[in-house]
C-alpha cells in the first residue's frame, strides 16, 4: 500500500481492514464477484477533467452501482463546458496510482474529493487500496476526516 | 433513420439493381450496393477498419471546414450501459418481456460507434455542420462496405434520454447526436427499392 495512503488512513481514526487482491482481480465487478463482496458496498474512485480552457480535476468517489451524474451535477460542479473522464496515464500521473487501485485517500491537497452521498449511507464501503493488490473496507465516516472530501448530493444516479 | 422495404437476402450476394446497366465503375457499384444491415454476424470487425473509416469520413464536403464531426468508439462497458438503458426505456413503454428481448438483441450487435455535430448558435452554420456529418457518415459507411462491413445508422429513443449522453460524456449543450452507428458483418443483406430518377428530378432550362 502506498505510504500516503497507509498515513492518511492512520490519521483518520477510523476503523479499517486491509484486503489482499489479486491484481488479475482488481476490476470492481471482477473484484466483488470473485471475493464475495456486493457491488452496492463497493465504491469507484474516477478521476474527471476538463477538455477544455484550463485544466481542472476532481476525484469523485461513488457507489458501483450507480453512474456520474455529468452533465448536471459534474460538469456544473467543475465548472466547464466539456468533460471527460481522465485517460490511465493522466489519473497515474495526477494520483500515483494505476486504474483498478485508485482510491480517494492521500492524494494531492489540490485534488478535490467529492463524495456521492449514496455512499455515506452505506454500513461500509470497499475502495481502492492505492494499487491494484489492496482493497480497504471501511466505513464511509472515514469522508468527514478526510481533509480535500465534500460529500455531493446527486453525484451520481442509480444505473 | 433509414427503412428497409423488401425481401431480406443472404450476406455474400449482390444486391440487384434494374439501374446497374453492368457497366458501374467500382464507386457506382458500390454506392448502388450498400444497405442498412439489421442483423449481424457476432465476430466484431478489425478496430483499424473502424479507424480508417473514421480517417475517410473527415474528407466530406464541409463548409467553412468547421470540422464538426465528432467520433465516439465505444467500449464494451459503454455498450452495456447504453443496452441496459434501451432496456429500462423499452420496458417502460412496453413491458419486462420485450425489454428482454431487446437487451438480448443489442447486447449481440458487435460494434458500436456513436457521431455528433458540434452545435452552433448560428441556423445556417448548424444546419450545414449537420449535413457535412451526414455525408461524414456515408464516407464511413461506404468504406467499410468496401471491406464488407455494414453498418446501421439509428437515431432512436435512446439517443434522446438525457441519460445516454452521460453515458457518453458528451455535453447537450456542446453537442447533438446525428447517429449511433452499429457494425458488422452483414447476416443479411435486405434488397431495397427506389423511385426512378424520372421521378425525383426536375430539370430547368
Amino acid at each position: 500500500m502506498p505510504e500516503p495512503v497507509r498515513r492518511a488512513l492512520a490519521e483518520s481514526g477510523v476503523p479499517f481492514e486491509i484486503l489482499a487482491c489479486d491484481p488479475e482481480l482488481a476490476d470492481t465487478a471482477v473484484f466483488c464477484e470473485r471475493y464475495g463482496f456486493a457491488l452496492a458496498d463497493s465504491a469507484n474512485t474516477i478521476v474527471v477533467t476538463s477538455k477544455s480552457g484550463e485544466r481542472r480535476y476532481a476525484a469523485c468517489v461513488l457507489l458501483a452501482t450507480t453512474r456520474l451524474d455529468v452533465n448536471k451535477t459534474v460538469r456544473k460542479r467543475l465548472g466547464v463546458r466539456r468533460i471527460s473522464f481522465a485517460s490511465p496515464e493522466e489519473t497515474e500521473r495526477l494520483t500515483g496510482m494505476v486504474l483498478g487501485g485508485v482510491t480517494p485517500l492521500g492524494l494531492p491537497e489540490t485534488l478535490p474529493v467529492w463524495v456521492d452521498e449514496q455512499v455515506m449511507a452505506r454500513p461500509y464501503v470497499v475502495l481502492g487500496g492505492g494499487n491494484r493488490s489492496t482493497k480497504i473496507k471501511v466505513a464511509p465516516a472515514l469522508f468527514e476526516r478526510v481533509p480535500n472530501a465534500t460529500v455531493v448530493p446527486g453525484l451520481a444516479v442509480e444505473i | 433513420m433509414a427503412s428497409n422495404l423488401g425481401v431480406k437476402r443472404e450476406a455474400g450476394a449482390a444486391a440487384p439493381d434494374a439501374s446497374d446497366t453492368g457497366a458501374d465503375s467500382d464507386v457506382a457499384r458500390l454506392i448502388r450496393s450498400r444497405r442498412t444491415i439489421h442483423e449481424f454476424e457476432p465476430q466484431a470487425p478489425p478496430q483499424s477498419k473502424v479507424l480508417e473509416a473514421i480517417d475517410l469520413a473527415r474528407w466530406a464536403p464541409n463548409h467553412h471546414a468547421t470540422e464538426p464531426w465528432r467520433f465516439y468508439l465505444l467500449g464494451s462497458e459503454t455498450i452495456a450501459a447504453i443496452v441496459e438503458l434501451n432496456a429500462q426505456i423499452v420496458e417502460r413503454k412496453s413491458g419486462p418481456e420485450a425489454a428482454w428481448a431487446k437487451h438480448a438483441r443489442w447486447s449481440a450487435i458487435p460494434g458500436w460507434l456513436v457521431v455528433t455535430c458540434e452545435r452552433s448558435d448560428d441556423a445556417t452554420r448548424s444546419r450545414e455542420d449537420y449535413a457535412a456529418c451526414c455525408c461524414a457518415i456515408q464516407n464511413l459507411q461506404l468504406y467499410l462496405w468496401s471491406e464488407g462491413i455494414g453498418v446501421k445508422w439509428t437515431t432512436g429513443a435512446v439517443t434522446r434520454d438525457p441519460a445516454f449522453y452521460d453515458i457518453l460524456w458528451i455535453d447537450p449543450e456542446c453537442e447533438t447526436l446525428v447517429g449511433m452507428l452499429w457494425y458488422g458483418y452483414a447476416r443479411e443483406v435486405p434488397m431495397v427499392a427506389r423511385k426512378s430518377v424520372p421521378e425525383i428530378l426536375v430539370t430547368l432550362p
